[in-house]
C-alpha cells in the first residue's frame, strides 16, 4: 500500500513539474527570443508578458510573432518598436490578436520594419480609441464581482474583446485603404458590415446591436483623427 | 427658359435634364414634376427599409425637400435616382436610429386587398409571410434587398447607395435570403 | 407552392415588397403638393459654384480678359507638370496573374458546392504555375500548398476553419496574387490587395 501511494505521489509531483516548467519555459524562451535581438527595456517587456500569461493572451502566437521578428533583417530598434506595440497592448489590457494578425501579414510581405512598425502602432492607438469609446458608450468588459451601473452594459470578456477587435481592425483596414476620415457614415457603414456578417460566430447579433445602436459614425471619425494626429 | 406658364403639362413632357436645370434655377414647379416621376420608387424604398408607413411618408418627404435644397452638389453626369435613392436611405438610417429611442407602437402593417382575380389566396398568405419575416431581418440585410427586389438595382448600385463594397452587397443579399428561407421553411413546417 | 427554387422566392420578394408599397400609395398622392409647400419660395442652396458664379465679369469684353488670363495660367501650369511628371518615380509594382473569364464563374460554384467537413476549400486556376501557396490569418501568413495533382491547371486545398472571418493570398511562384475570385470581399493591406472570407455568422440570434 504505502509503495502504491508513493508511486500515485510521484506521478502526481512529476505532472506538476511538466506543467510548471512549460509556463516557466514559455518566459524563457521569450526571454532567450529579445535578448537574441537584442532589446533595450527588457524589464518592461517581460513584466508585460507576464502578466498577459496571468490575464490569457495569446502566449504561443505571441511568442511565434517574437521570433519572426527576431529572425528577420533589420535593425534592432526596429524590431523593439514593433514588440512594444504588442506590449502596449498587454499593459492596456487589450486584445492582441489584429495586432498580431498584421503584424505576421506585414513580415511575411516583406515591408520594411520601420514602415510595419509605424503602422502597428497607428492600429493600436485605433484601438485604443475604440476601447475609450466604447466606455463612453457604457459598454464594459464584464470582470468578477463587478458592479454595473445603470444604463451600462458588461460583456462577456471574450465577447468584448472579439467586437473591440473587430472595430479596431475595420478602422485600420479603413485608415490604409486611403478612407478620408472625415467620411463618418463610410466608416460606420464599414464598421457595421464586418459586425454583422461575424454576427453569430464569437459574439451574437444582440451584441452587434448593442454597439451600433450606441455608436455614432461622428465617433468612429474622431477616434481615427485622434488615431492618425 | 421660355414662358411663366402655371400650366403644369409644361413639364411633364420635359426631359429629365431640363427639368433639373429649372430646378436650379429656383423652378420649383419643375421639381415637382421631378418628385411625381420618383416618388413611388423613393417611397416603396423607404417603405422597405422603416416597415412603417408614417415613417415612410415622412421621410420620402424630407428626401426630395434635402434633394432640391441641395441640387447644386448633384453632379448632372451621376445618375439622379441613385443620388436621391442615396439621400433617402441615409435619411432612413437616420429615422431607424431615432425610432430605437423613441419607439412607437407596432402598427399592424397596412395592405389594401388586391381586385386582382389572378392571385390566389395561397400567394397572398405566402406575401404575409414574407412581410413579417422581412420585418424580422435585421437592418443591414433588408437594405440591399429592398434596393435589389423593389428598386431592381444592379450590385454597383446598391454599392454606391450604401456606401459599401459591391462584394458586400452579394454576400448580404445572399445572406438575407438564405435568412428569409429559414424562417419562412421553418414556419411551413410548423404549421 | 413550394418555396425550393431560388427564383420563386425572388419573384415573391418583388411581389411582395411591390404589393406593400402599392397598397400604402394613398400616403404619397399628394406629396408634390407637401413638398412644394414646404419649400416655398426657397432657391437651392447657391452653394461654392454659386459663388464662384459671382465672379464671372459681367461684360462680354471682361469676361474674354477673364478667360485669356485662366487660358495663360493654365498653359504654365501644364508646362510645369510635364516638366516635373518626368522627375517622379514611377509605380513598379507587378502584374496579377490574369485569370481566364471561363474559370471564373466554375470557380465560384465548385467553392460553394465543395467546402464541406474536410474544411474550407481554395481554389485557384493558375494553368502555367509551378507552385502555389496560400497565406492568411489562419496560418500566421505561413505558406500552405496548394495542389494540383490532375495537372489541369486548378489548384486546390482545403482547410479547416472555425466560424470567423480570414484575410488571405495567394502567391504564385512567388509573386502574391490577393484578388481571389470567390472572395467575399478584399481589403488594401500594406498598399496591396488581400481577399476576405467570412465562414459561419451572419445574423444568427
Amino acid at each position: 500500500m504505502k509503495r502504491g501511494v508513493r508511486f500515485f505521489i510521484g506521478v502526481v509531483a512529476c505532472l506538476a513539474a511538466c506543467t510548471v516548467g512549460v509556463a516557466a519555459a514559455t518566459l524563457d524562451e521569450f526571454r532567450g527570443v529579445i535578448a537574441s535581438i537584442p532589446v533595450a527595456n527588457e524589464s518592461r517587456i517581460m513584466a508585460a508578458l507576464a502578466l498577459g500569461q496571468r490575464s490569457g493572451f495569446p502566449a504561443d502566437e505571441t511568442y511565434r510573432l517574437f521570433e519572426r521578428v527576431a529572425g528577420v533583417t533589420g535593425a534592432a530598434a526596429d524590431k523593439e518598436a514593433i514588440l512594444l506595440v504588442v506590449v502596449e497592448a498587454i499593459e492596456s489590457g487589450l486584445p492582441v490578436d489584429s495586432l498580431l494578425n498584421k503584424a505576421f501579414e506585414g513580415l511575411a510581405r516583406g515591408v520594411s520594419l520601420s514602415t510595419l512598425g509605424h503602422l502597428l502602432d497607428v492600429r493600436l492607438r485605433l484601438l485604443e480609441g475604440t476601447s475609450d469609446l466604447f466606455g463612453r458608450c457604457r459598454i464594459f468588459r464584464a470582470s468578477q464581482g463587478a458592479v454595473v451601473a445603470a444604463g451600462s452594459t458588461a460583456l462577456a470578456p471574450s465577447v468584448f474583446d472579439a467586437l473591440l477587435s473587430n472595430v479596431g481592425d475595420a478602422l485600420g483596414d479603413y485608415v490604409e485603404s486611403g478612407g478620408s476620415p472625415l467620411e463618418s457614415q463610410r466608416i460606420y457603414n464599414q464598421v457595421e458590415a464586418r459586425l454583422t456578417l461575424l454576427a453569430g460566430t464569437a459574439f451574437s447579433a444582440d451584441d452587434v446591436e448593442l454597439v451600433l445602436s450606441r455608436v455614432e459614425p461622428a465617433d468612429l471619425t474622431r477616434v481615427v483623427l485622434a488615431a492618425l494626429s | 427658359m421660355g414662358t411663366e406658364e402655371d400650366d403644369g403639362t409644361v413639364y411633364r413632357t420635359q426631359d429629365e435634364v431640363s427639368l433639373l436645370r429649372a430646378s436650379l434655377d429656383g423652378q420649383t414647379e419643375a421639381w415637382g414634376e421631378i418628385v411625381t416621376r420618383y416618388k413611388d420608387a423613393v417611397f416603396g424604398l423607404c417603405l422597405g427599409f422603416l416597415r412603417n408607413r408614417a415613417d415612410a411618408e415622412d421621410v420620402t418627404h424630407d428626401a426630395f425637400v434635402r434633394a432640391y435644397l441641395n441640387l447644386r452638389r448633384y453632379n448632372l453626369d451621376r445618375k439622379f435616382s441613385t443620388w436621391v435613392f442615396t439621400i433617402a436611405a441615409n435619411l432612413c438610417r437616420n429615422r431607424i436610429r431615432y425610432r430605437r429611442n423613441h419607439p412607437v407602437m407596432e402598427v399592424e402593417f397596412e395592405m389594401e386587398g388586391s381586385a386582382d382575380p389572378a392571385r390566389t389566396v395561397a400567394r397572398e398568405e405566402q406575401q404575409v409571410r414574407v412581410r413579417e419575416a422581412l420585418g424580422t431581418l435585421p437592418y443591414a440585410y433588408r437594405t440591399p434587398l429592398v434596393l435589389r427586389f423593389y428598386n431592381d438595382l444592379s450590385y454597383k448600385e446598391i454599392g454606391d447607395i450604401l456606401a459599401i463594397p459591391e462584394g458586400t452587397v452579394k454576400t448580404r443579399i445572399h445572406r438575407g435570403k438564405a435568412m428569409l428561407k429559414e424562417m419562412l421553411d421553418k414556419e411551413r413546417g410548423a404549421s | 407552392m413550394s418555396l425550393d427554387a431560388r427564383d420563386s422566392l425572388d419573384e415573391l420578394l418583388r411581389e411582395t415588397l411591390r404589393q406593400d408599397a402599392t397598397g400604402a400609395s394613398h400616403a404619397v398622392a399628394q406629396l408634390e403638393a407637401r413638398v412644394l409647400e414646404t419649400l416655398g419660395d426657397r432657391a437651392p442652396r447657391r452653394g461654392l459654384w454659386g459663388s464662384l458664379k459671382a465672379l464671372v465679369a459681367p461684360t462680354r469684353a471682361g469676361r474674354w480678359t477673364q478667360l485669356a488670363f485662366v487660358g495663360a495660367t493654365a498653359c504654365a501650369c501644364l508646362l510645369v507638370g510635364f516638366f516635373l511628371g518626368d522627375r517622379l518615380p514611377r509605380d513598379r509594382s507587378p502584374e496579377p496573374v490574369a485569370l481566364t473569364r471561363a474559370a471564373v464563374p466554375a470557380v465560384k460554384t465548385a467553392t460553394a458546392e465543395a467546402s464541406d467537413q474536410n474544411g474550407v476549400l481554395f481554389i485557384l486556376p493558375a494553368p502555367n504555375a509551378r507552385v502555389v501557396s496560400l497565406v492568411g490569418s489562419f496560418s500566421e501568413w505561413e505558406p500552405v500548398p496548394l495542389t494540383d495533382n490532375d495537372g489541369d491547371g486548378i489548384w486546390t486545398t482545403q482547410i479547416p476553419l472555425s466560424p470567423g472571418r480570414y484575410e488571405y493570398a495567394f502567391i504564385i511562384d512567388g509573386r502574391w496574387f490577393g484578388q481571389d475570385p470567390s472572395a467575399d470581399d478584399y481589403v488594401k493591406s500594406f498598399g496591396e490587395y488581400s481577399s476576405v472570407r467570412y465562414i459561419g455568422g451572419g445574423g444568427g440570434a
